[in-house]
C-alpha cells in the first residue's frame, strides 16, 4: 500500500528519485588473460586472408558459482585519450569482428579458471596498418534492478583482454592538424581596462590520416613572436587510433603589452612529425583610442592654449 | 715415521675441506611468484532524489564505497579503466519512452589512494564532472575516462566516483504504474591494459 501511495504522491509532484544499484558490490569478480603469450595482452601480425588462433584464460575470482559471458569487441578510446573496449552491442568493423571465440558464456566454479580458444581471422581485403579490439568478460545477470519509481543507474563490471592486430603492409602515420581556430580572453584588469586580451585560447583537431595506432601521442603548441618562443604548452593526446580525431583546446597566456602579430606552433610528434603555425592578431583598439582621444585633447588644449594667448594679445593691443 | 705423519696429517686435511664444501653445497632454495591479474571491483551508488520545479537541476550522488582498481600482474604495465553510459530511458506499454540523453551524466573519478605496498598513485589521471561523450561517432554508448594509469602503477588503488546527473526544466518524470520502469541507464566499467612503448 505505502509503495503505491508513494508512486501516487512522486507521480503527482513529478519526482525523480534516484538510485544506482551495481553488480560491483561482488567485487572484482572475473579476469581474463593470455595463456599463450606472457603479457597481459594479444598481438599478433597477420598477413590478409590469414587466420591466427591462440588460447585465453577465464578465471573467477570469487567463492561462489557464477556465469561468464565472453564478447570480441572493438577498440575505442575517450574524449580525452584513453584507450578502452566498445559497448558489447556496439558495431564491429575491425579487430573485433574478425574475433571470435569458442565458448561465449562458461559455467564457472568457485575459484575455477578455464581456458578458451580464440580465433582471429583476417579479411583478404583488409587494408594493411594497426587494428585493436579485445575480448570482454563479464558476469551474467550481474545487473540488479532497484525500482524506486525514478532514476536508476545500474553498473556492470567488465575485464578486457586487448588483441592488437598488425595487418602486414605499409604502414603509414599520417596526422594532420585542422580547423586551427585562435580567440582572445581576457583576464587582468588593467588589461582589460586597455582593451588587450590576457591569453590567447587555441582550438584545433588534431585527425589521424594514417594506419598506425599511437599509443602515446604527444606534441607541444607554442605561442611566438618573431623567432622567440614566449610560451610553451606540452600536449599529451593520449591514444589515437587510425581514423580518429581529437579535439584540442589550449590556453596560452600572453605577456606584457600584448597587441602584435603573434604565431601559433602546432607540433606533434609524429611519424612523420607534423608542424603547423597559424597567425593571429591581437589588436589594442582601446589602447590606439585612448592614444588618439589624448592626442585629440593635447591638440585641443594647445589650440585653447594658443587661442588664449591670441585673445590677450589683442587685449592688451585695445 | 716423520713422512707417514706428515701424509696423514695432509689427508685428513684434504677431507675435512671437502666434507666443508660438501655441507656448503646443500643449502639452496627455490621461490616461485606467480603474476595475478588486472581486476575491477565497484559498489552501488547512494540513492538521493529531486522534485521537478520548472527549472534546470541536477542530482548529485557517490558510489556507497569505495571503488577498487587492482594491478596484481606484478609487470607494471600501464592499464586504463573507462565507462560507458547508455541513455536514460524510462518505459511504459503502450508508450513513448522518455528519454535523458547520457550526455546529461558527469563522471567524476574522485581523489586516488594506493593501498599498502602500492606504487604510489601520483601520474594516475582521472576525470572531474567529465561528460560521457561520443568521441568516435558511434550513436551509443557514450564514455568516459574513469582511469588511467600509466607504467608502472602496481597495487591496489581505491577511489570513490560521483556523478552528476542534468535534469532539464523541460524533463518528463518517470513513468509510474503497473508495466513501467523508470529511467534506467548502465554503466559499463572496464579495467585492460596494455600497449607498445615507443609510439
Amino acid at each position: 500500500m505505502w509503495r503505491a501511495l508513494g508512486a501516487v504522491i512522486a507521480a503527482l509532484l513529478g519526482t525523480l528519485a534516484f538510485a544506482a544499484s551495481a553488480s560491483g558490490s561482488l567485487g572484482g569478480t572475473l579476469a581474463l588473460l593470455p595463456a599463450d603469450q606472457n603479457g597481459s595482452w594479444i598481438t599478433m601480425t597477420v598477413d590478409p586472408g590469414d587466420t591466427v588462433a591462440g588460447r585465453a584464460v577465464v578465471r573467477n575470482l570469487t567463492d561462489r558459482a557464477q556465469t561468464a559471458v565472453l564478447t570480441a569487441v572493438d577498440a575505442t578510446t575517450t574524449d580525452d585519450g584513453t584507450f578502452t573496449l566498445a559497448g558489447d552491442d556496439q558495431p564491429r568493423a575491425g579487430a573485433g569482428r574478425w574475433t571470435s571465440v569458442d565458448a561465449d558464456r562458461m559455467e564457472l566454479a568457485p575459484g575455477e579458471q578455464r581456458v578458451i580458444r580464440y580465433r582471429v581471422r583476417v579479411p583478404a581485403a583488409a587494408e594493411p596498418g594497426d587494428y585493436a579490439g579485445g575480448l570482454v568478460a563479464r558476469v551474467e545477470g550481474a545487473v540488479s534492478h532497484e525500482d524506486v519509481g525514478g532514476v536508476t543507474v545500474n553498473v556492470v563490471e567488465r575485464v578486457g583482454l586487448r588483441v592488437y592486430v598488425d595487418v602486414a603492409g605499409e604502414r603509414d602515420g599520417t596526422l594532420s592538424v585542422e580547423d586551427v581556430e585562435a580567440d582572445t580572453a581576457g583576464g587582468s584588469l588593467v588589461k582589460n581596462a586597455l582593451g588587450l586580451p590576457s591569453a590567447i585560447e587555441a582550438r584545433f583537431t588534431v585527425r589521424h590520416e594514417g594506419n598506425i595506432r599511437y599509443d602515446d601521442l604527444r606534441g607541444t603548441v607554442e605561442l611566438r613572436r618573431g623567432d622567440s618562443v614566449v610560451e610553451t604548452r606540452e600536449l599529451a593526446l593520449g591514444t589515437l587510433l587510425p581514423g580518429a580525431e581529437r579535439p584540442v583546446s589550449v590556453r596560452l597566456p600572453l605577456p606584457g603589452f600584448s597587441a602584435g602579430d603573434w604565431t601559433l606552433q602546432v607540433t606533434l610528434d609524429g611519424e612523420p612529425p607534423v608542424t603547423v603555425r597559424a597567425h593571429v592578431g591581437v589588436g589594442a583598439w582601446r589602447v590606439w583610442a585612448a592614444g588618439g582621444i589624448l592626442g585629440l585633447g593635447l591638440i585641443g588644449a594647445t589650440g585653447a592654449g594658443m587661442a588664449r594667448r591670441r585673445n590677450a594679445f589683442l587685449l592688451r593691443r585695445r | 715415521m716423520n713422512r707417514r705423519w706428515i701424509v696423514t696429517a695432509g689427508l685428513c686435511t684434504a677431507l675435512l675441506a671437502a666434507g666443508g664444501t660438501a655441507i656448503a653445497a646443500t643449502s639452496t632454495s627455490e621461490v616461485t611468484v606467480t603474476g595475478g591479474q588486472l581486476s575491477i571491483a565497484t559498489s552501488n551508488f547512494t540513492p538521493a532524489s529531486l522534485t521537478l520545479d520548472g527549472t534546470n537541476q541536477s542530482i548529485q550522488t557517490s558510489a556507497a564505497s569505495p571503488w577498487t582498481a587492482t594491478d596484481a600482474r606484478g609487470t607494471g604495465t600501464a592499464w586504463t579503466v573507462a565507462a560507458t553510459a547508455t541513455d536514460l530511458v524510462s518505459t511504459a506499454p503502450s508508450s513513448p519512452n522518455r528519454v535523458i540523453p547520457s550526455s546529461a551524466i558527469a563522471f567524476t573519478s574522485g581523489s586516488v589512494t594506493a593501498g599498502t605496498g602500492a606504487d604510489a598513485a601520483t601520474g594516475i589521471t582521472g576525470s572531474t564532472a567529465a561528460p560521457f561523450t561520443n568521441p568516435t561517432g558511434h550513436a551509443s554508448p557514450t564514455n568516459v575516462t574513469v582511469l588511467n594509469a600509466p607504467a608502472p602503477h602496481r597495487g591496489t588503488y581505491t577511489f570513490t566516483p560521483s556523478l552528476g546527473i542534468g535534469i532539464a526544466a523541460t524533463t518528463a518524470p518517470s513513468y509510474t504504474g503497473a508495466g513501467t520502469a523508470p529511467y534506467t541507464a548502465t554503466l559499463t566499467v572496464t579495467i585492460s591494459c596494455g600497449g607498445r612503448s615507443g609510439r
